[in-house]
């Protein structure tokens, strides 16, 4: 008797739901994490699922009903934005079919946006930092908002003169594409929640509901620059730290706030500046590990289960991110040793990860499936295990018998 | 008086005191002492600041500062330089390095070349988004023993294979070493790639490009 595309939805969603939670699932969980692998799985350019919403649909529900995952990565709010990227013109990224090749993919840029004397002003008053100085700076044909006044002078009669600086051709032009923009995105997000529904329909849960990036992340990546940010660790690392906490409090609070919107509860945090190799032990416990910690503790507390992406080998971290609720969060991490994560924080948080990108694209499909049952075995132990790609998702190179592979080893050895 | 000047300022640069090491420089190139020993004196500094890093005691941001101290030192002492050297020690090889086409990132690249230069190598840095057949020009036009290919991203996979294939074609393989480096970096990668050895980060690279270099 084959259950129904509800039951499957119910029997998938508790296999994460129970692993997230640290328990012992059924089974232990795959989800079909992907970036850009399911267009070409789909027989599409990268381009063709960044323009067009059809393709794009229709690329991700292909690969989710071929691999039966447990969950799936939702895609419009993350890809479909190629011409509302175009249309604001935006510089520190480069992404498929816009100033880069149809099949390459989406490309941040390292810059320095804000200057290293500017903190005071980001610190101060954050919101009108990003709107007159950031937004300006990174999209190209929204230059005009760089006059925008400062909405506390908005009293009494400072509610008429204070507009004058919406009076200009310049404004009414930014703020006409802003409108262009909104639409397209309000279109993009709509069409995001139908496939969610249509895919729950289907059987099939989302992995996540909201994305976000960590507060030092957010200026060291997004801001400074790799450059800019070291040194700032280094020259004036007390407006560094202050200004992490006026991001956390503006910033993240909106973000989290967001997510409980969204019907998965999951928060994506992918995480770039606090691996090994890039900070001391110290720097991270000062910088960055108390900041993310704080965050972590704020989405807990919305009701919401964080799932930090270790980018990078963190292994000599593990013992400090240790310290979070027991049961709460969800660790996923890239080439960390999991086998020592498993040890040391398998009582704490459900981890996630293991299949190396390497072994996806250049391995056997024998490989494959030894290395699936030595994390079945090894990393399944006690529940509190997902298995996943190490990057980001299942790289798009992926060998497509050897996502089969891991799929269907899974799903024969991973029952408990 | 200069002596103790010179060890002084090997201590500021390699303990991470900008201000101090700055102003004494300045103090000393102003005061007349030979520029060219002030250089000499920072890449005595960026010996302890590598090896530092190589013990695990410095990381990026101490890396970047170290870089910023040379350029701000060498801004002062360089247009004072009238004939001869530039300070360097004598170059321990050549290395050719870049990211391979179709990736953009340069973080962990400019990392490698800065590390490389300081211990002793002479870098050609390629960029980003590097094809082939710019790595094959480079390559002719300054032979050097190490070839160094970078990527972030998996597609690099592909693009270090082609160029090291683009390599066998021209026939100019053997006449270099191939390192390719990135956190993706694995055994079975090195092995697709066809390269000779592959580095997780710029430690690897150095010690990689040492043993090659018989040092």
């Amino acid at each position: 008797m084959d259950k129904s595309p509800q039951e499957l939805y119910q029997e998938r969603l508790k296999r994460y739901e129970d692993a997230q939670a640290g328990r012992v699932p059924d089974r232990i969980p795959i989800p079909l994490f992907t970036v850009d692998f399911h267009a070409r799985y789909a027989g599409y350019t990268l381009a063709e699922t960044v323009y067009d919403g059809e393709k794009l649909s229709h690329s991700v529900e292909k690969t989710v009903l071929d691999f039966e995952p447990d969950c799936f990565e939702q895609q419009h709010t993350r890809n479909l934005i190629g011409h509302a990227l175009d249309l604001v013109g935006y510089i520190p990224e480069k992404w498929p079919g816009g100033e880069i090749g149809d099949d390459d993919p989406f490309q941040y840029l390292d810059m320095e946006i804000m200057k290293g004397d500017e903190y005071d002003e980001l610190i101060n008053d954050p919101s009108w930092y990003f709107m007159r100085r950031m937004v300006p700076r990174t999209a190209r044909n929204l230059r005009a908002l760089e006059k925008f006044p400062n909405p506390t002078a908005f009293l009494y009669h400072g509610i008429v003169y204070n507009l004058a600086a919406f009076g200009t051709p310049e404004m009414k032009q930014a703020m006409d594409l802003m409108h262009e923009v909104g639409k397209l995105a309000l279109s993009t997000i709509e069409a995001e929640k139908n496939f969610i529904r249509h895919m729950a329909n289907k059987g099939f849960p989302a992995q996540r509901g909201g994305a976000m990036v960590c507060p030092f992340d957010a200026i060291v990546d997004f801001m400074r620059g790799a450059k800019g940010g070291m040194l700032d660790v280094m020259r004036r690392g007390d407006k560094l730290l202050a200004a992490i906490d006026a991001v956390t409090n503006t910033y993240t609070k909106y973000a989290i706030e967001l997510a409980t919107l969204q019907p998965s509860k999951t928060l994506f945090i992918p995480l770039h500046w606090g691996i090994d190799s890039f900070m001391s032990p110290d720097q991270f416990k000062t910088f960055y590990w108390p900041q993310l910690r704080r965050v972590i503790n704020m989405t807990i507390e919305a009701g919401l289960t964080p799932m930090p992406f270790f980018e990078g080998d963190c292994t000599s971290r593990l013992e400090i991110i240790a310290d979070v609720p027991p049961g709460k969060c969800t660790y996923l991490f890239e080439s960390t040793d999991l086998f020592k994560a498993k040890k040391i924080l398998g009582d704490v948080v459900c981890i996630r990860g293991g299949m190396p990108a390497s072994l996806l694209i250049a391995g056997s499909v024998t490989e494959v499936e030894e290395h699936t049952r030595l994390l079945i075995k090894e990393l399944g132990r006690g529940g509190g295990y997902i298995i996943d790609s190490s990057a980001a998702g299942i790289p798009r190179e992926a060998r497509f018998e050897n996502v089969r592979a891991m799929f269907d080893t899974v799903k024969r050895y991973g029952v408990y | 008086m200069t002596e103790s000047d010179e060890q002084q300022l090997v201590t500021f640069l390699a303990d991470m005191r900008e201000g101090e090491a700055l102003a004494l420089a300045k103090k000393m190139i102003d005061g007349g002492h030979d520029p060219l020993r002030v250089l000499e004196r920072c890449r005595d500094a960026m010996d302890i600041v590598g090896a530092r890093y190589e013990a695990k005691e410095y990381f990026l941001p101490e890396l970047m500062l170290a870089g910023e101290m040379l350029s701000e030192v060498s801004a002062l002492a360089k247009p004072l330089i009238v004939t001869g050297g530039n300070g360097a020690k004598l170059s321990k090889g050549m290395v050719v390095i870049g990211t391979v086409h179709g990736d953009l990132h340069d973080i962990g690249k400019n990392i490698v070349s800065f590390m490389l230069d300081i211990s002793g190598f002479t870098v050609i840095d390629l960029g980003v988004d590097v094809r082939p057949a710019t790595f094959i020009e480079a390559i002719n036009h300054n032979n050097p023993e190490i070839v160094g290919l970078s990527g972030f991203l998996t597609l690099a996979f592909d693009s270090m294979k082609e160029t090291i294939d683009a390599f066998s074609e021209a026939g100019i393989r053997d006449r270099f070493k191939i390192m390719i480096g990135g956190g993706q970096m694995d055994e079975r990668i090195r092995e697709f790639t066809g390269a000779d050895a592959f580095g997780k980060d710029a430690i690897e690279a150095v010690s990689l490009c040492n043993s090659w270099a018989g040092a």
